[in-house]
C-alpha cells in the first residue's frame, strides 16, 4: 500500500454531523458551568511571608551546619568524607538542637506570628 | 469560517454575555465532533468528548492570547483533551494485533482497497497504533494533509511530525502485509 493510497483512503473520509440537540447540550453545560462560583484560589500573597520564613530558616541551618562541617574537616587534614563525617554531623545537628533550643521556639514562635500578623494586615488594607 | 466573528463572540462572552458562546459551538461543532470521532471511533462518545472540549474551551477563553488564530488555539485545546481522554479510557484502546487483517478475504489488494469497509477497517487500525503515531496521522489527515496546522494542533515541531508520519505509515503498511501474506497462504 503506498502512501497516496492511505491518503486517498483518509482523505476521502466521510465526515460525520452532530446530532440537532448537541448545540443545545453544549450550550446547557456552559451555562451551568458560567453560574459555578470560579474556584477560590491560593492565597499566594498571604502565604508569601510564611514561605520567605521558611527559606531563610532552611538555608540559616544548612549554612551552619556546613560552616561547622568545614571547620571540622579543616581541624582535622587528611579526612575523607566517610561514615565518621555523618556521625559527626548528626552528632553536631544534635548538640545545636539541644544547646538552642529555646533560641529556635523563639524564633519559631516569633515567625509564626509575623505569618498571622502579616496576612491580617494585608487583608484589613485590602476591605 | 470567519476568524472575526469567532473573535468578536469570544469578546462578547469574556465581557459576560454566556449566550455569545453558541455562535461558536455552532461554527466550531461539526469540526470538533470529527476530529473526537477520529479518536475513538464511536459517534456518540465524539459528541461527548466534543462537548467537554467545548466547555472545556469555554473555561479557558480567558487564556486565549489573541497572537493565535482562534482555530488553532481551540483544535489545540480539544485536541489535548481528546488525547488524556483517550489515555484515560483503556477500553478504547485496540491492540495492533486484534484489529482486522486488511487485506483478507477472496478479492485482491487494489479491490479490497476500493471496498468501503475495508477502508474503515485501514482507518480503525490507526486507532490501534502508538499514541504519538495515531496522534500524527489522525491530524495530518484532519487537517487536510497539512503539516503546519496538524504540528499545531499537537504542539509539535514540523519535523517531528513528518517523521511520526514517516514510521506511522510504515507500521500500518507492515501490518496491511501481514494481512495480505496471510491471504497467499490461504491461497496456495
Amino acid at each position: 500500500m503506498t502512501d497516496r493510497e492511505l491518503d486517498h483512503i483518509f482523505a476521502g473520509e466521510p465526515e460525520i454531523q452532530p446530532s440537532s440537540a448537541f448545540v443545545q447540550t453544549v450550550m446547557k453545560a456552559v451555562y451551568r458551568e458560567a453560574q459555578t462560583p470560579p474556584p477560590i484560589g491560593f492565597p499566594w500573597l498571604c502565604a508569601i511571608p510564611g514561605i520567605l520564613a521558611c527559606g531563610f530558616t532552611l538555608v540559616s541551618a544548612l549554612a551552619v551546619f556546613f560552616h561547622d562541617s568545614h571547620a571540622t574537616i579543616a581541624a582535622a587534614p587528611g579526612m575523607r568524607l566517610d561514615l565518621s563525617i555523618v556521625k559527626s554531623a548528626v552528632q553536631f545537628a544534635g548538640g545545636l538542637l539541644g544547646h538552642i533550643e529555646v533560641l529556635w521556639i523563639c524564633i519559631g514562635l516569633v515567625v509564626t506570628l509575623a505569618c498571622i500578623a502579616f496576612p491580617l494586615r494585608l487583608l484589613r488594607g485590602r476591605s | 469560517m470567519s476568524s472575526h466573528e469567532d473573535e468578536a463572540d469570544a469578546k462578547r462572552v469574556l465581557s459576560g454575555e454566556v449566550s455569545c458562546f453558541e455562535g461558536i459551538v455552532r461554527r466550531w461543532q461539526t469540526p470538533l465532533v470529527n476530529l473526537a470521532y477520529r479518536f475513538c471511533r464511536d459517534r456518540g462518545r465524539a459528541e461527548e468528548l466534543a462537548q467537554e472540549a467545548l466547555v472545556k474551551a469555554y473555561r479557558g477563553l480567558p487564556s486565549w492570547r489573541q497572537e493565535a488564530a482562534f482555530s488553532t488555539w481551540l483544535f489545540a485545546l480539544a485536541t489535548n483533551h481528546y488525547r488524556s481522554a483517550h489515555r484515560a479510557a483503556p477500553s478504547w484502546l485496540v491492540s495492533l494485533d486484534s484489529v482486522p487483517e486488511l487485506a483478507g478475504g477472496d478479492r485482491n489488494t487494489d479491490d479490497v482497497l476500493q471496498d468501503r469497509g475495508r477502508q474503515e477497517e485501514v482507518r480503525a487500525a490507526v486507532v490501534a497504533l502508538p499514541a504519538k503515531y495515531r496522534d500524527a496521522l489522525t491530524l495530518y489527515y484532519f487537517h487536510e494533509m497539512d503539516v503546519s496546522s496538524a504540528s499545531r494542533s499537537l504542539g509539535i515541531a514540523e519535523g517531528t511530525l513528518k517523521a511520526r508520519l514517516l514510521r506511522g505509515r510504515r507500521l500500518l503498511r507492515s501490518k496491511m502485509a501481514r494481512g495480505t501474506a496471510r491471504l497467499r497462504v490461504e491461497e496456495a
